[in-house]
């Protein structure tokens, strides 16, 4: 589904990504971890399109239309609607676009993409109550008032989380990248989005989580872990490699 | 000067209007020639001029380019124009309407005698109790007014003021009476519209007082043809007891050639609160003229305004905030987003009397630039005599934040599409301030449908309303 190849970009002038390397294909959970500054959030920016990250060298291909193409050139909404999702690290608060009306609009901008007519308001409201009762939010969601108001605007850091979640659970990426989504969880926030992903994830699917911490895996079986240093995945292994990076840490592993 | 030489126009229009509503031959003269005399003042005065620091980013150069008429529509309207004026009526609010200036009683909705009443005053020294009442609304002529053409303590506009008596005779005065909410919001449609299709001037003058302890919320549309050069003004006073609460919107949806330029004045009492916010979404040419008094303790102000300004589109917002007694507060927040080459002007005025105390003032202006082409001007202005006072003022102007932009785009929102979601987004924000849930929706529908008239593009359509 993703290949990418001897993937060189910088930012701001920067080399970060020097020759990464990474398959994943549908069905699977790949987990990458790494010390800070190693490149993991560059990935992920690079993957879902941001225009201060710069592809300098190598190949990002992804399965469209049943062949791999080149997402390089392509908009970041144009990687949306062809199913890669970015869960953000820190998701962004747009104060006066209204939640419902945002994620309305990205719902059927994919499905228009598709070929498929838009859904009304009231379609999709009773589409997303079902997404919210799946992903164990309705109740939280609707108390609060969340979809009334502005996109994350006062919402606090696991709210935001959640958020990303339920717009992952509407959108239903093919690729689904979690930008260290267990940051500033509590257990019970992580629990909960953790069993959001755990649900969304299917064979036709792939998520990459991307994580300094093994706790996140206790909750989200990956089927490899990646470890990426200097820009670049320098070991790659099952779920006991979280362990022992959890045991040895980064040094113990790159040394 | 060209608005003056359609002066005959002015005088046969007047007429016909004072006829109409049965103002005796000797008094209808009386007053022509106190117009005839007004005229000649303001023919003497001449037009602000942009060496005046006031006037520096606002050309009237329409008013010595353009003939303006008045016409006077009688209330047998065609049915072309009812139908326009119904389309801006709608069952959530009680309408009244003014066509150029003349308030028509036959196309506004009676309003509830036992919480509101309506009167006239009218600018002559020459009637003396009189009065009718008619379709509900009642007519009283008993309280003559002159407006003094003095000059201004400050720099507020004696032209306009002195033009706004020539060109319309009577005060339209709303009351609300004590302890009373008003059960629907009024909306005072101000409509220019020529039969003769000529260039309009359409000039109205309102007053709107809140007994004590009164409520309500008030939309002040002014409107005209799409594609039609007219001139608006509106002299708007708002009086609010002890204890009352009015939100009044002040929408500017004027066609593309249209010009319009208002004065609103608003006191304060003791506990009482003013919800005010200009909506600017049409005009070539607006200006705003906003003096608030807090005249007595407890009073309290929320002044804001949105502009959404394409092409040449100007808008310049002029407020002067007048704290005269201690305890007192007042708030403004002004958001412009520009695109093409419109202009912004946001001009603030605060003023903190002596001897005073524990006043709360806050101002903020925010632009958002959409194109290269498009220019912004703040000024604030904050004149402090008193010690124990808080007065913040800050003033932005930038672009679209490129991390919200990508996040919206992240979740497959084209270029235009979450550009168009946070330029919105960036105005709704102060209509969320609005309480009255009526008028929340009457602004994120106009400013909806201006979106969609500039760009046609259906997604916008989904903006919750």
């Amino acid at each position: 589904m993703l290949e990418i190849k001897n993937l060189k970009a910088e930012v701001d002038g920067k080399p970060v990504l020097k020759g990464l390397n990474l398959k994943v294909n549908a069905g699977e959970v790949h987990a990458i971890m790494g010390p800070n500054g190693s490149g993991k959030s560059t990935l992920s920016k690079i993957l879902s399109g941001h225009p201060n990250y710069v592809v300098t060298g190598g190949e990002i291909n992804f399965e469209i239309n049943f062949q791999q193409k080149s997402i390089i050139d392509m908009e970041a909404d144009e990687r949306a609607k062809e199913g890669i999702f970015l869960a953000f690290q820190y998701p962004v608060e747009v104060p006066g676009v209204n939640n419902l009306t945002f994620l309305m609009n990205s719902f059927n901008a994919v499905l228009e993409h598709q070929g498929s007519l838009p859904l009304s308001e009231e379609e999709f409201k009773i589409y997303l109550d079902k997404k919210m009762e799946l992903m164990g939010l309705r109740e939280d969601f609707l108390k609060k008032g969340f979809m009334d108001r502005g996109v994350n605007s006062g919402f606090s850091g696991g709210e935001k989380k959640k958020n990303e979640i339920l717009q992952m659970a509407v959108l239903a990426p093919r690729l689904a990248i979690l930008d260290e989504t267990d940051s500033g969880l509590d257990i019970d926030a992580l629990r909960i989005v953790s069993e959001g992903v755990n649900k969304l994830r299917s064979s036709k699917n792939a998520v990459i989580l991307i994580t300094h911490y093994q706790r996140l895996l206790d909750y989200i079986k990956p089927d490899f872990v990646h470890v990426l240093s200097q820009g670049r995945i320098v070991k790659t292994g099952g779920p006991e490699l979280a362990h022992e990076l959890e045991k040895n840490g980064y040094d113990g592993i790159l040394s | 000067m060209s608005i003056l030489n359609s002066f005959d126009s002015l005088i046969q229009s007047t007429q016909a209007y004072l006829k109409k509503i049965g103002i005796e031959e000797s008094k209808i003269n009386q007053l022509l020639d106190e117009k005839k005399a007004l005229k000649e003042q303001l023919l003497e005065m001449g037009l602000p001029k942009r060496t005046n620091e006031f006037w520096k980013y606002t050309s009237l150069k329409f008013l010595n380019d353009t003939p303006f008429y008045s016409e006077f529509i009688s209330d047998n309207v065609s049915s072309d124009l009812e139908k326009k004026i119904e389309a801006h009526k709608t069952d959530d609010f009680f309408s009244l309407v003014f066509i150029n200036g003349f308030f028509s009683p036959a196309l506004s909705d009676n309003l509830p005698v036992d919480q509101v009443y309506i009167k006239k005053n009218f600018y002559s020294s020459c009637f003396k109790k009189d009065f009718s009442r008619r379709n509900g609304v009642e007519s009283s002529l008993d309280t003559p007014i002159k407006i003094p053409m003095h000059k201004s303590e400050f720099y507020f506009s004696d032209f306009f003021l002195g033009l706004g008596q020539v060109y319309n005779s009577e005060e339209v005065v709303i009351e609300i009476k004590k302890g009373i909410e008003l059960s629907k919001p009024l909306k005072i449609i101000l409509f220019s519209y020529s039969e003769q299709q000529k260039a309009i001037l359409s000039s109205s003058r309102i007053s709107i007082k809140l007994e004590e302890q009164a409520k309500a919320s008030v939309v002040v549309k002014s409107v005209g043809e799409d594609g039609v050069k007219y001139f608006s003004q509106i002299q708007l006073e708002v009086l609010l007891n002890k204890k009352s609460n009015l939100e009044l919107i002040n929408s500017i949806e004027q066609s593309y050639q249209a010009y319009h330029i208002d004065q609103f004045k608003i006191d304060l009492h003791a506990d009482s609160q003013c919800h005010y916010l200009e909506n600017n979404i049409g005009s070539l040419l607006t200006r705003h003229e906003l003096e608030v008094n807090l005249l007595q303790p407890g009073a309290n102000a929320k002044v804001m305004g949105v502009a959404y300004l394409q092409k040449k589109e100007q808008c310049d917002s002029h407020t002067k905030i007048k704290f005269h007694a201690s305890h007192t507060q007042a708030e403004q927040l002004y958001k412009n987003i520009l695109d093409d080459e419109a202009i912004s002007v946001f001009c603030g005025n605060v003023i903190i009397d002596e001897h005073i105390n524990d006043v709360n003032s806050a101002q903020l202006n925010n632009n958002l630039l959409m194109s290269n082409q498009c220019e912004s001007h703040s000024k604030p202005v904050l004149m402090i005599y008193s010690d124990d006072v808080k007065a913040s003022h800050g003033s932005t102007v930038g672009q679209l934040n490129e991390e919200e932009l990508f996040y919206l785009r992240s979740r497959a929102l084209s270029k235009e599409k979450a550009k168009e979601l946070l330029s919105s987004g960036f105005l709704l924000q102060v209509y969320e301030l609005i309480d009255s849930q009526v008028l929340r929706s009457y602004l994120k529908k106009s400013i909806s449908l201006k979106i969609d008239k500039k760009q046609a593009r259906p997604e916008l359509k989904m903006l919750k309303v």
